[in-house]
């Protein structure tokens, strides 16, 4: 998952004091408004650095491991090693495998696929702070 | 963003054909893609819902259509009373309606405010569209096409949104039009239903709100919505079924419920990347559109990948 950028992340935080300042928020919108703030900026201070690539060369790895499954045979290696070609393999592959239980397609999903839900699972441990602003609470530990 | 109410006032005067005040403006709830507006003028009170850049992918014109049509044929919706489709007046797309007082379902939820909602949305379901005529942008030319058509077209939102596929939703749209249950007749669904877009006042639905999500489809979809997603903080599923299943006779299989979590959540997924979209392009920068676009989008993703790893279905395709 591509995650905001810090050009992205001090836009919203420009925009939205502006608004509180100028009263275009206020009352309860402000507090909520400001309380996002901090969960965005605590998600912000905290988040390493992106893990983009890292991701996509386990994923390359993860395939070539399965060099010898004629699903992933079928599409890899690929061109490149991007993550743009890397996330396009996986998909195909695993749509691929959708409905069929078949030894190739067994394998490819206990390889493949818990990989990714372990990427999914990283994400959500990285961006939980985000949950408490989209629920407007403080981040945990903001006094 | 506020509204520029002297913009609004002279919309308005222009539409009634005659000077209005504009009196006290307020934020009526939350929601992220549409930001709704109480406004009380000298002419009356009413609801301008404003469009947030794009959020989720709907479309405010077929939202205004659809509305309109369901007013007219008796199902409880707001009136729209005008729309400004192309941003000139206010900077962003609106359209205003009738105010409707009441509580959110969602605040008052008890027994008879559950059957009322229940009965609510059968009764959409029960309703012959193309008899009240109405007008929804995506027709399947078939029952048994309304669910791939849907999910092909929440696919095409998230594609639209990212720079890469996300394999797990590719595999969990290939996975839902496998296993797609049939259809033998087209419904309105109104495809975010629950309390939080109703309406009641003692225990009775006035209005059912939030239309952008509306399409024709399986009503099981409205079901499946109301009890895993909307309904979930006001009724255990359990409650819901029951009621959903005394009140409008709708008794599914474990397995068709489970398709339809999965669809909700496929859908909920894909909409939700539109927020990421939007607040780095600087579309719309509210720190809400972040966590919508991370950290809601993985937990509809988690849980998805749950439900498609999850041992086939006895009943389905």
């Amino acid at each position: 998952m591509s995650r905001p950028s810090d050009a992205a992340l001090w836009h919203s935080v420009a925009s939205t004091l502006r608004e509180v300042a100028e009263g275009s928020l206020a009352g309860v919108e402000a507090r909520v408004a400001v309380v996002r703030l901090a969960g965005l900026a605590a998600y912000a201070s905290a988040r390493g650095a992106d893990p983009a690539e890292a991701r996509a060369a386990a994923l390359a790895t993860t395939l070539d491991t399965l060099a010898q499954n004629p699903v992933v045979a079928a599409r890899w290696p690929a061109a490149d090693r991007s993550a743009e070609t890397v996330a396009d393999v996986c998909a195909e592959v695993l749509v691929a495998c959708v409905g069929r239980d078949d030894d190739a397609a067994v394998e490819v999903r206990a390889v493949l696929r818990p990989v990714l839900v372990g990427q999914v699972d990283d994400d959500l441990a990285e961006h939980a702070v985000l949950l408490d602003v989209y629920r407007g609470r403080l981040p945990r530990g903001a006094r | 963003m506020a509204l520029d109410e002297a913009r609004l006032a002279a919309f308005l005067s222009d539409a009634l054909g005659g000077p209005v005040v504009v009196g006290e403006v307020s934020r009526i709830g939350v929601g992220s893609s549409r930001a709704m507006h109480r406004v009380d003028t000298d002419a009356g009170a009413f609801v301008v819902r404003v469009e947030q850049g794009g959020v989720f992918g709907t479309s405010g014109a077929e939202e205004v259509r659809v509305m309109q049509g369901l007013h007219a044929a008796g199902v409880p919706v707001a009136r729209v009373r005008w729309a400004e489709p192309t941003g000139a007046v206010l900077g962003r797309p609106f359209f205003v309606m009738d105010l409707i007082e009441g509580d959110p379902a969602d605040a008052a939820m008890d027994p008879a405010t559950a059957e009322d909602l229940v009965r609510a949305l059968a009764a959409l379901h029960a309703l012959d569209w193309r008899a009240a005529a109405l007008a929804f942008d995506v027709v399947p030319g078939a029952p048994g096409e309304a669910t791939q058509a849907q999910v092909e077209r929440w696919a095409a939102v998230y594609r639209a949104a990212v720079a890469a596929p996300v394999p797990l939703l590719e595999e969990a749209r290939a996975w839902l039009h496998h296993h797609a249950p049939p259809l033998d007749r087209l419904a309105v669904v109104h495809g975010d239903a629950g309390p939080g877009n109703a309406i009641t006042d003692g225990g009775r639905v006035l209005a059912l709100t939030d239309w952008e999500f509306a399409h024709l489809g399986d009503p099981a979809e409205d079901w499946s919505f109301c009890l895993s997603m909307r309904g979930v903080r006001t009724m255990a599923p359990e409650a819901w079924r029951a009621v959903v299943a005394r009140v409008a006779g709708v008794d599914m299989s474990p397995a068709r419920w489970a398709y339809w979590e999965a669809f909700n959540l496929f859908k909920g997924a894909c909409a939700n990347l539109t927020c990421l979209d939007l607040f780095e392009r600087g579309v719309n920068p509210a720190p809400d559109m972040a966590a919508i676009g991370t950290s809601l989008h993985l937990v509809f993703l988690r849980r998805l990948a749950d439900l498609v790893a999850a041992p086939l279905p006895e009943d389905l395709p």
